[in-house]
């Protein structure tokens, strides 16, 4: 006899810790596999595109993708709350390791957002003295070089953490 | 072959093969495929181009790293037996197992759709010595490919959301 998907005796156990494992599972899923797909795909691209081109698209995506970063990392905190509340969480080092990459993953999208992202943004006009032109874009080409090293060092952060996930999920 | 370092090692690749192919398609669908119509239309279709096929690699060793460290998993907590044994249609475990396995193989056959039969007609020139009829069903023919390309990633990114909660209820039972 079956009980059915997530019948009503499961959603007070395994149907809640099954949702919230989802949740969690999902959500590294998304921040790990977007900064891989953006590292290995978008880069690989812009080798064929113009560079007034690839900046106008990388600012866009930028918006776009620290939002989307942003609620991956809300919801891998949800999912990990709701299966400590389901006493399904796992190992604590394991939880503690997930926690401690949370937090890291946390600050470094604080980085880019409010630091490394603002950066690039550096206004050129026609009025502006050849010097001034010269280093606005040396400027922005170690805006460049810092957003590379944080947009790498987020990715490992992203791959140890599913090192994290995977002890979890061994438990 | 029931060992804990061997079962994290199968979980870990398990685990990117599942993040490559979601967030992948993730960042497809709401970044990068987005991100085109912000520039002309000449390098949006390069960039669509580019960006897809380097997408389409990502996606097939996806599936195959997941294939392989399932099967790796399944060895490592020694339910192997499951396969052969009828388990997998007895058991709440097995049911989610085979469910999980079978939304996969929705995935390979929706995949091998797209880059054998549509993505191809894709990157087919225009004979230049054709005639305008030839020419314009040549170009419906791509704009039809393109909106099953459309579709078919759109139900993948939801089936492999799927595949992903068949996969989170096996560590409690099964989903039913």
């Amino acid at each position: 006899m079956t009980a059915g998907v997530l019948g009503a005796a499961d959603w007070a156990g395994s149907g809640w810790a099954t949702l919230w494992y989802w949740v969690q599972t999902c959500s590294w899923g998304i921040y790990a596999g977007g900064a891989f797909a953006m590292e290995t795909i978008w880069r690989g691209t812009q080798s064929s595109l113009p560079q007034s081109q690839i900046a106008v698209a990388c600012n866009w995506m930028g918006h776009r993708y620290r939002w989307i970063a942003a609620m991956a990392l809300a919801g891998a905190a949800v999912g990990a709350l709701g299966l400590r509340l389901s006493a399904s969480a796992g190992s604590p080092s394991a939880q503690l390791a997930l926690w401690g990459c949370w937090a890291f993953l946390v600050v470094v999208l604080g980085a880019v957002t409010f630091v490394g992202h603002p950066a690039l943004h550096v206004r050129m006009s026609a009025e502006m003295p050849e010097q001034e032109r010269v280093a606005a874009r040396a400027k922005v080409a170690r805006a460049i070089h810092h957003m590379d090293i944080l947009l790498r060092v987020d990715l490992a952060g992203a791959a140890l953490a599913l090192v994290a996930l995977s002890c979890q999920a061994s438990t | 072959m029931s060992s804990t370092p061997v079962l994290i090692l199968g979980n870990y690749l398990h685990l990117l093969g599942m993040a490559g192919y979601l967030g992948g398609s993730f960042a497809m669908e709401f970044v990068l495929g987005p991100a085109q119509k912000f520039i002309p239309p000449a390098q949006a279709q390069v960039m669509g181009e580019k960006t897809g096929d380097r997408f389409l690699w990502v996606a097939w060793c996806s599936l195959g790293l997941s294939l392989l460290s399932g099967i790796l998993r399944l060895f490592s907590m020694g339910e192997q037996s499951m396969v052969v044994d009828g388990s997998f249609f007895t058991s709440s475990y097995g049911r989610s197992l085979l469910g999980m396995m079978a939304l996969w193989l929705v995935l390979v056959i929706n995949g091998s759709i797209i880059t054998f039969v549509l993505r191809p007609k894709l990157k087919g020139r225009t004979k230049a010595h054709g005639s305008a009829a030839q020419a314009q069903a040549h170009q419906q023919g791509q704009l039809t490919a393109v909106k099953w390309i459309g579709w078919l990633t759109r139900a993948d990114l939801i089936i492999a959301f799927c595949v992903v909660l068949f996969g989170a209820s096996l560590r409690f039972g099964g989903l039913g």
